[in-house]
């Protein structure tokens, strides 16, 4: 497997072992732009196998393409591939894992989706259960309705 | 009430509040607010946000109404970080009185909420007299200030305080303002006592009426860009203490004071810019003394608008030309022009600039930003009435690509058709950009010349 970011320096590698059971076998210096796992490095420097529970292993290989490749051009490429599901799961484990550059891309990607649309068209998307009762919503429109004006109707 | 489907699994609110807060901050302030009516739990997530951009692309006339109540509906408690305001609206005179007071009251809010990013881009038309509270010029937390008040035209500038409080700072920029002497020597020194500023941006501002000049005296600062719009400025000399300075750029029009004096520019500039496209002449001795600046540094970027000027002045000067320096430094340059100025053109008045230096190790001609943008816009529109769905444009300027492809919304200069082009590019998904280097650009070259016949 090709590396973009090999260095001479620190060939060691490490395994990474998503939720799933799906083994990933990493150099040092990739690994260690997750701060969790560098975390976890300094604590048991020994470690050769560090378990990732919360991660699915269809995740982590995208969180560490993307630290492999990561620059400008291909921040802007990325976010484009993923479903609004992935785009959240993939978030969750960037925060998981502490790596801000792949946190703050996906944050705005989600954000350029559901930025510009109704509200009612954001609930449809994920599926928000509106508990509030069309009394209160009313109310808060009319609260807020410096906020409500021209809204995309779509 | 029970979920239904796996499928139908409430994905957004998975992500704990820390997260959907980091995502909002991308929004500008409008939509943050609308998401108070998704459900209960989203009611008062957006009064927590600790970055705020105060931004309409709607140009609505009662954004100054929605700014004020955001900032009184805001949780106090939370910290605050970055407020971002630009408002590029052309208004019309009839204004209520209270709106004009809204930059005042986001910088005061700004100020008591211990800010440490604060950005402010409007126009002030409207506003006679704008008197900046002095408690943003006194804050303890600021680390990057821009203040772009642009005025009723363009020679009408704001009062920067005589001194500044402000000890964390390390980015500024500003334009138009008029910057006062405090001290003996008859010299401006508005940023002194800025010991961390690092890197600093003046545009269109002026000196009081008597000063000699403007002095730069920061021990931190590594990046300078000076300039302005026309030759009414009075910056007519400029002095920097700056011995960690390893670029400048100046802008606007060429520089029409020589280049600064220095204690120890000289060592470690690395990088000259002249980002000037427009202005027509520049005086001999002050072209000769940038001339020994650029024989000093290694990196250059020119306007095919300054190197044209600066080639004709040293063709119809023989004692200049005797005294035209060899840049042995200089390993890089760069030209910044058109694409239907001609590259042959380009290249024999950059041989003729460097008739008695090497040539550098690499050189380039790039395409101009604002062409670039004047071009997309074109293009966007012609796309959109046509009504085509999918469409990659290809384009050789990064900045233009860059800004597309991240949404910003500019103000300056470019401000309007930047702001347009992002609008319009982003009403569709199927819209890409992709970077191409110009001179694989060949068939748009090629067309934008054959159009001028």
């Amino acid at each position: 497997m090709a590396e973009e970011k090999s260095q001479a320096s620190s060939s060691k590698m490490l395994t990474l072992k998503a939720s799933d059971g799906v083994l990933f076998e990493v150099e040092l210096n990739i690994a260690k732009e997750m701060k969790t796992v560098q975390a976890y490095i300094d604590d048991c420097e020994d470690i050769e196998t560090i378990p990732i529970p919360n991660v699915l292993g269809k995740h982590l290989a995208i969180v560490i393409e993307y630290i492999k490749k990561t620059n400008e051009e291909y921040d802007a490429e990325f976010e484009k591939q993923w479903n609004m599901d992935d785009l959240q799961l993939l978030l969750l484990a960037a925060n998981y894992l502490n790596i801000s550059g792949l946190q703050e891309c996906l944050c705005k990607a989600i954000a350029k989706r559901i930025e510009n649309k109704s509200p009612e068209y954001v609930r449809k998307v994920f599926n928000i259960e509106n508990d509030h009762s069309p009394e209160e919503e009313a109310k808060l429109r009319k609260e807020y309705k410096w906020a409500f004006e021209g809204v995309d109707k779509d | 009430m029970k979920r239904q489907k796996k499928s139908e699994i409430d994905r957004l609110s998975d992500l704990p509040d820390h997260l959907l807060l980091h995502i909002m901050q991308f929004m500008i302030a409008k939509h943050c607010v609308q998401t108070c009516v998704l459900s209960k739990r989203w009611k008062n997530l957006w009064k927590c946000l600790t970055n705020i951009k105060l931004f309409d692309p709607y140009n609505g006339v009662i954004f100054d109404e929605f700014v004020s109540q955001f900032l009184s509906c805001r949780d106090n408690s939370v910290p605050l970080h970055n407020i971002s305001y630009k408002n590029n609206v052309r208004r019309n005179y009839e204004i209520p009185p209270k709106t004009t007071n809204i930059l005042v009251e986001i910088m005061e809010y700004a100020a008591s909420h211990n800010v440490q990013q604060l950005e402010i881009k409007a126009k002030t038309d409207h506003i006679r007299n704008l008197e900046l509270p002095p408690s943003i010029f006194n804050c303890d937390s600021l680390t990057s200030l821009t203040l772009f008040l642009r005025g009723v035209s363009k020679s009408t500038t704001k009062m920067f305080p005589k001194s500044l409080n402000l000890p964390a700072l390390k980015t500024l920029t500003l334009v138009q303002f008029t910057f006062f002497t405090s001290s003996d020597n008859g010299y401006a020194e508005p940023f002194s006592t800025c010991n961390m500023l690092n890197k600093l941006v003046i545009f269109a501002c002026k000196l009081q009426d008597d000063a000699q000049g403007l002095c730069i005296s920061n021990s931190k600062l590594s990046n300078l860009a000076i300039g302005t719009m026309n030759r009414r400025s009075n910056i007519h000399k400029v002095i920097l203490c700056t011995p960690k300075l390893k670029s400048l750029t100046i802008i606007g029009i060429p520089p029409i004071f020589p280049a600064p004096s220095t204690c120890s520019l000289t060592n470690l500039l690395e990088e000259l810019k002249f980002d000037c496209m427009y202005g027509s002449t520049m005086g001999e001795d002050i072209l000769i003394s940038w001339l020994h600046l650029i024989a000093k540094v290694n990196i250059m970027t020119l306007s095919y608008k300054i190197l044209k000027l600066m080639v004709n002045i040293l063709k119809n000067n023989s004692s200049m030309r005797a005294q035209l320096p060899s840049f042995v430094k200089l390993k890089s340059l760069k030209v910044e022009a058109y694409p239907w100025k001609c590259d042959d053109r380009i290249r024999e008045m950059v041989s003729y600039l460097l008739q008695n230096s090497p040539p550098p190790a690499t050189f380039d001609i790039v395409t101009v930003v604002k062409c670039e943008a004047t071009v997309m816009k074109y293009a966007l529109a012609f796309v959109l009435s046509n009504g085509f769905e999918r469409v990659i444009f290809e384009d050789d300027c990064q900045q233009v690509v860059n800004v597309l492809c991240n949404d910003y919304l500019y103000v300056n200069e470019l401000d309007t058709l930047l702001s347009t082009c992002s609008f319009l590019f982003n009403s569709n998904d199927n819209y890409n950009i992709v970077y191409v280097m110009r001179q694989v650009n060949m068939v748009a070259q090629n067309l934008a010349r054959a159009s001028l016949f």
